[in-house]
């Protein structure tokens, strides 16, 4: 195993783990609920380890990737009903992360926001149209490091350490309203979905493919899965943290992306609250690559074309067009001024409609015999992934419910 | 003549009883050899699982625009 | 496996990729066409593009599908393939099947320059 390029892909999936629906649910999660709501962010994020690592694994040693499997097991129909709903889930995603950048860089510039989106554009389809894969990942990955300035800042706030330990464990806050239960609710399956968003998998498995990983790679994927997710998901829950400890008792409601950033600002000044934005802009940026390259794989692999930023963009030229005009269309929906935390809601409701469609495929791929041979599912595999199937599927039935009851967790 | 346009058709023996849907066709060196059928569809698609009602494909007689036709009588 | 030996046609082979014999990527298995000759029934060949989606959507998706993509379809002789495992591997170049039109109509519009 290469020390060097275990620890790389380490870092990438730390400084690439939080996103904008993660930053904004976890700010408001812990301005409204205080430390109640980590022990979700522990759970999503063990079920994120699980089936990251299932499908890197099925990448590895079955050698081809997720949507690939996803239309030969699931057929023509339901193969282009989940396409079609993880092409929309996505592209709102890809919004919204757009939108979260634009947000950013109006912060840092001052310069308008929608000519900060357009600008942000550019740079993102200049850094995937230069770079090769293994760059793309790792710029965005490693300068999203900038995130830890979070976990710095909680501990500088000098939060009660004993209080974040007790928030691990499963709770339901005693003394809500019904009104208030259902909005804890809302918010359980809201950071269910962020954390376990479907194009993390699609993202992830292509890219084991572009990096051409083999079965001798499995314990640098195990390792990225378990050890890259847990610290990137130790950052969100010090946003949470940081929010319970600063906003919570002022009554502040972090409703913007630009609001979690003073969690920085707050107990370090100028230079918290740089490093703090620059850490954001890299981590939100990088997500809008890997939704919109993720979107772009599926179509490209449910339709058997070339595809990959290993190799040159004239050698993939419709998976090229895809991603370019994946990127004008999530563009185009940041143009028509809709609200950024809007996109956010939205990308958090379809997506967790669409995980069950995605996950079940990649679950019986996992433990299929003829495909994985001596690399498929254990009992402990099989066990945590069909309890997180169990998990998504009721977080999908209750999401449009819990999500009108609550006007999309305004209360 | 296309797979797509066989699979899903009901099968019935000489009887006239419908046996199943076909949903799967075996073939070797190209040739078609068997054809499975049943009351799973999708569940066996996704699970892989082998369907236990096969039959060689010799028992067809008669392949119809909407049904596929055995050439003897079978218990269902 | 080899084409030579037993396999599913539905399990086994419908809604595979295709790749051919340089190792590129050339489309999805999305029909097979059978042909009936002395009373042996037979895989005559593959067929890839959406001009295949006939007979597995409604009616109306696949009116859809044609009007955005076209129905443009190419025939994969069963003698073209080499293998048949995770994907079907052939014996020739996409070109020889017809598989690579649509890549090559885009490939006009993407400028060859910039990318390391």
């Amino acid at each position: 195993m290469n020390l060097l390029e275990l620890t790389l892909g380490i870092m990438t999936a730390v400084g690439g783990f939080v996103d904008i629906s993660e930053l904004v649910f976890a700010a408001q999660a812990g301005s409204s609920y205080g430390y109640a709501l980590i022990w979700v962010f522990a759970l999503s994020t063990i079920g994120i380890m699980v089936l990251g690592e299932m499908s890197g694994r099925v990448a590895a040693v079955a050698k081809q990737p997720v949507f690939n499997l996803i239309r030969h097991r699931l057929g023509l129909k339901l193969g282009l009903v989940t396409l079609i709903a993880s092409l929309i889930s996505n592209l709102i995603t890809c919004a919204a992360e757009i939108g979260g950048t634009a947000i950013i860089l109006h912060l840092l510039t001052g310069a308008p926001m929608m000519l900060m989106a357009v600008a942000m554009m550019a740079v993102l389809i200049g850094t995937i149209w230069i770079l090769p894969f293994k760059w793309i990942e790792r710029a965005y990955g490693l300068l999203g490091l900038f995130m830890i300035i979070f976990a710095v800042a909680l501990i500088k706030a000098d939060p009660p350490w004993a209080r974040i330990a007790g928030g691990f464990v499963p709770q339901i806050p005693s003394g809500l309203s019904s009104g208030e239960l259902i909005r804890f609710a809302y918010f359980g399956v809201a950071i269910i979905s962020a954390v376990m968003f479907p194009y993390e998998i699609y993202f992830y498995s292509s890219g084991g493919i572009e990096e051409e990983w083999g079965p001798k790679d499995l314990p640098i994927n195990r390792l990225t899965c378990i050890v890259g997710f847990g610290l990137g998901s130790l950052l969100a829950i010090s946003i949470l943290s940081s929010s319970a400890a600063l906003f919570a008792p002022l009554h502040v409601d972090p409703q913007l992306p630009g609001s979690a950033v003073l969690e920085a600002e707050l107990p370090m000044g100028r230079v918290g609250l740089l490093l703090a934005l620059l850490g954001v802009l890299f981590a939100v940026a990088g997500a809008a690559i890997e939704t919109c390259l993720a979107n772009a794989y599926s179509v490209a692999q449910f339709f058997g074309w070339e595809w990959g930023r290993h190799k040159k963009p004239w050698n993939t030229p419709r998976f090229t067009l895809t991603w370019i005009a994946l990127f004008l269309l999530a563009l185009a929906i940041v143009l028509t001024g809709v609200d950024v935390m809007k996109l956010v809601e939205f990308a958090v409701l379809f997506s967790v409609l669409v995980l069950p469609l995605t996950y079940l495929p990649l679950l019986l791929l996992a433990s299929d015999r003829h495909f994985m041979r001596e690399h498929r599912n254990g009992v402990l595999a099989n066990g945590l992934g069909w309890l997180y199937f169990a998990v998504i599927v009721a977080a999908a039935v209750a999401a449009v419910p819990l999500y009108l009851l609550t006007s999309g967790g305004q209360g | 003549m296309r797979l797509s346009a066989l699979i899903g058709l009901p099968v019935r023996d000489a009887a006239g009883r419908t046996l199943g849907r076909l949903h799967e066709i075996r073939a070797v060196d190209g040739r078609i050899s068997e054809l499975v059928y049943g009351p799973a569809g999708l569940f066996e698609r996704l699970t892989g699982r082998a369907q236990p009602t096969t039959l060689p494909w010799s028992r067809v007689k008669r392949i119809h625009a909407k049904t596929i036709e055995l050439n003897q009588s079978l218990d269902p | 496996m080899n084409p030579h030996g037993r396999i599913q046609l539905v399990g086994g082979l419908l809604d595979l990729p295709i790749i051919d014999k340089d190792g590129r990527y050339c489309g999805i298995v999305d029909d097979m066409e059978l042909e009936e000759t002395r009373g042996v029934l037979r895989v005559k060949g593959l067929l890839v593009g959406p001009g295949a989606y006939r007979g597995r959507l409604p009616g109306w998706a696949f009116h859809l599908i044609r009007w955005i993509a076209g129905a443009r379809m190419a025939r994969v002789p069963w003698d073209a393939i080499e293998s048949i495992g995770g994907a079907v591997v052939l014996k020739v170049t996409a070109e020889t099947c017809g598989l690579h039109r649509a890549e090559d109509k885009a490939r006009r519009l993407i400028p060859r320059r910039g990318a390391m």
